[in-house]
């Protein structure tokens, strides 16, 4: 039996899936299910997102098409790793690598403080992947502090592209409704239907105010609000700002409100932090900075220095999971998860010493605890 | 280095604003813009005019408090808040005697000992409280470690000093670099036009296959030197040799902090940028942007339209299709099972 | 200077969708063979469905002499693409697919059912219906969708205009999404020529003087891009290669000469391989020679008496074992799976 023999579509699949063992279910929205898992072989674990079919009459929901496409695409120490997908029965599986927390836990966490090369350090690394994925003439669309994870390494990753889409084709029409409202781009809100990476730099920007503010910058309760907020809080745009403001759909009039000097509300911010920021929350898009520039910027390379990922502050986790179907090695793994130091937990296979060295480390951990509905890639949009 | 010190060093201006007056003459700024207020070491405001005023002719005392000053005394504040500004010289006074590090220690409990010493006496000073004794017992650490003191002080100097000469090694090599690419750039862009106008002229007078006369005028651009173009090592910064310029003896722990002080690049990415030149003009036979300005407003220029698509021609113009030793091994494990391994 | 990769080898394309002419003869000639064998293993297990032995000799011997050969299946499947580009018409005249979006669905889905059958074969899925199923999913990928409901009525109409008893479901097209889907490895990110010509079009500019007949030419590349989507060249080469092959031919119907352009414009060394790409492209294309409906049908015929019946919704087979599975799609799964 010396020739290989052909494999066939739906035995792939099935090989894939025995690839990996589902564990412990680590939350449920309406899209999908989030399960902890790992690799069979390399113990690697892995976050399995199950997306639900069923929403859509019309068969495989947009959005999970949106994700798997952008993301076989995608590979950037900044961009959430797709490691495999397979569908069982009517859902669709995405295996992706296992990320315990993200900047909005970061940032609500009061009891982390954060220092200025701190917010440096996941700027670089936010911006260093939505470089990438312009480059790749992708825009992410729902850009905001909960869809960027964070590895237990420290290292961000942009993460939930079940809003991505191609740009750069000048033909192809664009919906205006998309990213979440406080994020949301000016020429969005004013009803755009072809746009560019400007409109992902402007939630960046409002991410890197979130950063110093610790509280949402500009959180408008309704879409108009939040035009009223944006114009309070950096002044309403004239043509001169922004030309063509006027011919966009939803241009017409607005109150005037006066720039207001950012600074004395940024006082904790550096010079250059301030102009970059300024720069990504400019009116015009065109004007606006682009990732690839706003890396070129000063800000990243005066001092102070980014801080090093695995020295970035992070929240602890309360996740601890019942011990149902573990192995031992499993059980031990979990126990230490809580551990600061744990990063060995997770690296593949070896984790069995690392964690057997940490028995004395004197944490102790109540194993009972409830299993809080965590964290892994959650906060899916719904569909369209 | 104290935040006092890199202040000085980077010469930020000190606090103002226009509603600063003097106590003393009651002149504002905004009537006399250059007008600098001072302080004593007790710490009350005082303009540059009445300090010369007042205490010209010799030490008189300060108009506040009546505590007697000599004129060298006054100085410019960094901070507006004196007490800040008080805290900070204090801090800055001891930091220059009490200024052991952790590795001086022979327990972690000994450094805190230390540390705890050291802040009960500046508590003192900072809140009055006791401060003769307090500044009896500065001297007397002073005179007994003298010798200690001394040694810490060079060794920060020579930190110092090998970060600056770290930084303009990096300056320099960066430098010597670059022009080095550019120089290569520029041999092969000569090269390179006087290739290409060989190879049109070949076509243009000759009627054999364009391909044909392309490989001919192959043979001879792969002798020529551009083919011998080596690849540039980023050159490692030569710690040792630098350490030796500074002197003094080195503890091998402090070369680890040399990643800290590596270069790096914000933009730095795993892959290859595409660095697509547009021209000025093109004949863009789009309808779209004949609607006006409302792509543009919206950010969706010319240049963003064409960038797509020209980056779209170039991207993998020149990639090698699959030859056949190459294909079988990956085409294997894609799409054959072997007939040998069951699944796992 | 390290050698670090470009963006485009990175795409799921270039990484996993290429081949050389001959693994992809193995390739198919592999899934045949398999193919073959899963016939017959199939109309052996029907039999033992109702214990009914007495059609099976015959329908093995049938089956046996109408197998298709890897040849007649890449003939059949040809046919199917070229409905693909019908349908893409037509689906455009009713309006339910916009205009700008046209090139990229129909490319998209040709390309989807060529790497379809890459990984599976036409005796388990006549192309008939995997050909609907991939145009449906192609206008999901390419942000041009409509509603399963908008998809089919056309059909429908169509079907029932004819006087056909077989009407198209909604079902019919979901079903196949999953087998469809996981064949393609989920890699939807497909790149066309037509962007690559585009840009080649205003690269040109620069170096060619008779603006109107580049015009002409690029229109006309159009057509050639059209063309090689029926063929393997999309296993083979690079979008911008294809594109270019395209033009090249278009230039040659047009008497314009862009040989110079490249020379100009790129370094010698690099064309030296891009000439040979671009004379195999245009060899390829201009050889081709799309299937007849004549041709098409004749296969057609073999196929139904050799298809496979674990896979044919309407035989005993399938239904026993969908009955066993107790499988209802469309309904959320409990978590316990």
């Amino acid at each position: 039996m010396d020739v290989p023999q052909a494999i066939l579509g739906e035995e792939i699949n099935k090989e894939t899936e025995s690839l990996y063992k589902k564990e412990k279910k680590l939350g449920e929205g309406t899209y999908a299910v989030v399960y902890l898992g790992h690799h069979i072989k390399t113990k690697r674990k892995v976050g399995i997102k199950k997306i639900k079919l069923g929403n859509m009459r019309s068969g495989l929901d947009m959005s999970a098409i949106r994700e798997v496409k952008a993301l076989r695409e995608l590979r950037h120490p900044n961009v959430i790793e797709l490691i495999d997908v397979f569908s069982h029965k009517t859902n669709l599986n995405l295996v992706l690598e296992f990320l315990d927390t993200d900047l909005e836990n970061v940032i609500k966490d009061k009891s982390l403080v954060f220092m200025p090369a701190d917010i440096k350090s996941w700027m670089m690394m936010a911006l260093r992947g939505l470089d990438h994925c312009h480059r790749c003439w992708l825009l992410h669309r729902d850009l905001k502090p909960n869809n960027f994870l964070i590895a237990s390494d420290g290292q961000l990753k942009l993460a939930d592209f079940g809003l991505a889409r191609e740009f750069g084709d000048v033909k192809r029409a664009m919906t205006s409704q998309t990213v979440t409202r406080w994020y949301r781009a000016p020429e969005l809100l004013l009803g755009a239907t072809n746009y560019t990476g400007s409109i992902d730099i402007w939630a960046m920007g409002c991410v890197f105010a979130e950063l110093l503010l610790r509280v949402p910058y500009l959180s408008g309760e309704s879409d108009l609000e939040q035009l009223t907020t944006i114009f309070k809080a950096r002044g309403t745009p004239t043509e001169d700002d922004w030309p063509g403001l006027s011919k966009l759909p939803m241009g017409f009039k607005f109150e005037k409100h006066p720039r207001p000097a950012f600074a004395e509300l940024f006082h904790g911010a550096s010079d250059d932090a301030l102009d970059l920021m300024n720069r990504m929350l400019t009116y015009n898009p065109v004007a606006r900075i682009t990732a690839a520039e706003a890396l070129q910027h000063p800000y990243f390379r005066n001092s102070p220095r980014p801080t090093q990922p695995a020295k970035l502050p992070r929240p602890k986790q309360e996740y601890v999971a019942e011990e149902e179907g573990l192995d031992s090695d499993g059980a031990r793994r979990k126990r230490h998860y809580n551990d600061a130091f744990g990063d060995d937990v997770f690296s593949d296979g070896k984790g069995d010493s690392a964690v057997a060295h940490r028995e004395g480390s004197g944490h102790s951990r109540d194993q009972d605890a409830q299993p809080t509905a965590k964290r892994m890639d959650l906060r899916i949009s719904s569909p369209a | 280095m104290s935040v006092l010190q890199s202040a000085q060093k980077q010469e930020i201006p000190a606090f103002q604003t226009d509603d600063d007056s003097c106590p003393q003459c009651k002149s504002e700024r905004y009537l006399n813009n250059g007008m600098r207020l001072l302080v004593g070491p007790c710490y009350h405001r005082i303009c540059e005019s009445c300090v010369q005023q007042i205490f010209d002719a010799g030490p008189a005392p300060c108009p506040e408090c009546r505590r007697i000053l000599r004129k060298a005394e006054f100085y410019q504040p960094i901070f507006e808040d004196l007490t800040v500004e008080n805290e900070v010289r204090i801090r800055m006074r001891m930091a220059a005697t009490y200024n052991k590090r952790e590795e001086d220690f022979k327990s972690l409990k000994d450094y805190n000992t230390y540390l705890e010493m050291v802040e009960d006496l500046t508590f003192r000073l900072l809140y009055d409280i006791n401060t003769d004794e307090a500044e009896y017992l500065i001297e007397k650490y002073k005179r007994d470690n003298t010798a200690s003191i001394e040694k810490n002080q060079s060794k920060f100097r020579r930190e110092e000093q090998l970060q600056q000469l770290i930084s303009n090694q990096e300056r320099i090599k960066h430098q010597q670099q670059r022009e080095e690419y550019l120089k290569q750039l520029e041999e092969e862009k000569r090269e390179k036009e006087v290739a290409k106008y060989n190879l049109i002229n070949a076509l243009a007078t000759s009627d054999k296959d364009a391909k044909d006369i392309v490989k001919a005028n192959m043979v001879h651009l792969k002798k020529s030197s551009l083919s011998n173009r080596s690849a540039t090592q980023k050159p490692r910064l030569d710690i040792e040799a630098l350490l030796r310029n500074v002197g003094g003896d080195f503890d091998d722990e402090d070369i680890e902090e040399e990643d800290e002080y590596a270069p790096f690049d914000p933009a730095e990415s795993p892959y290859e940028p595409m660095d697509v030149e547009l021209r000025s003009r093109y004949d863009d036979p789009n309808p779209a942007f004949r609607q006006g300005n409302t792509l543009a407003a919206a950010g969706m220029t010319r240049e963003v339209h064409q960038r797509y698509v020209i980056e779209g021609a170039i991207a993998g113009l020149f990639a090698q299709p699959l030859h056949e030793d190459m294909v079988d091994a990956e085409a294997t494990e894609a799409n054959f099972r072997s007939a040998e391994s069951p699944n796992s | 200077m390290t050698d670090k990769p470009q963006l485009y080898e990175q795409a799921s394309q270039y990484r996993h969708w290429r081949f050389t002419r001959e693994s992809l003869d193995k390739l198919r000639a592999a899934n045949n063979e398999r193919g073959i064998e899963r016939v017959l293993r199939g109309l052996r297990e029907e039999a033992h469905v109702d214990d009914d032995h007495s059609m099976l000799e015959t329908r093995v011997s049938e089956a046996t002499n109408n197998l298709l050969t890897p040849a007649e299946e890449l003939e059949l499947i040809d046919y199917y693409l070229q409905m693909i580009k019908v349908y893409a018409q037509s689906y455009r005249k009713n309006g339910l697919l916009k205009p700008e979006a046209l090139d990229n669905v129909k490319a998209t889905a040709i390309n989807f059912m060529k790497r379809f059958y890459l990984h599976n074969v036409v005796f388990d899925y006549p192309p008939k219906s995997i050909m609907l199923t991939c145009f449906y999913l192609a206008t999901k990928v390419e942000n041009a969708f409509m509603k399963i409901d908008d998809f089919v009525r056309p059909l429908q109409a169509a079907e029932t205009k004819r006087g056909s008893k077989v009407q198209t479901k909604n079902e019919d097209i979901l079903e196949l999404e999953f087998v469809v889907i996981q064949s393609l490895q989920f890699e939807l990110a497909v790149h066309h020529p037509y962007r690559a010509a585009y840009g080649l079009y205003l690269e040109m500019q620069a170096y060619i003087n008779d603006a109107a007949l580049l015009k002409d030419v690029f229109d006309r590349s159009h057509h050639y891009i059209d063309l090689s989507l029926f063929t393997d060249l999309v296993f083979l080469y690079q979008p911008p290669q294809i594109a270019l092959g395209a033009f090249k031919l278009a230039a040659r119907e047009k008497d314009l000469d862009i040989d110079t352009y490249l020379t100009q414009r790129f370094d010698a060394r690099l064309l030296e391989m891009l000439f040979t790409v671009l004379d195999d492209i245009q060899d390829t294309v201009s050889a081709f020679k799309n299937t007849s409906q004549k041709d098409a049908q004749v296969i057609d015929r073999k196929l139904i008496l050799c298809r496979n019946p674990e896979k044919n919704p309407s035989s005993k087979l399938y239904k026993k074992k969908a009955a066993g599975q107790g499988d209802v799609p469309y309904v959320s799964d409990s978590d316990s799976d």
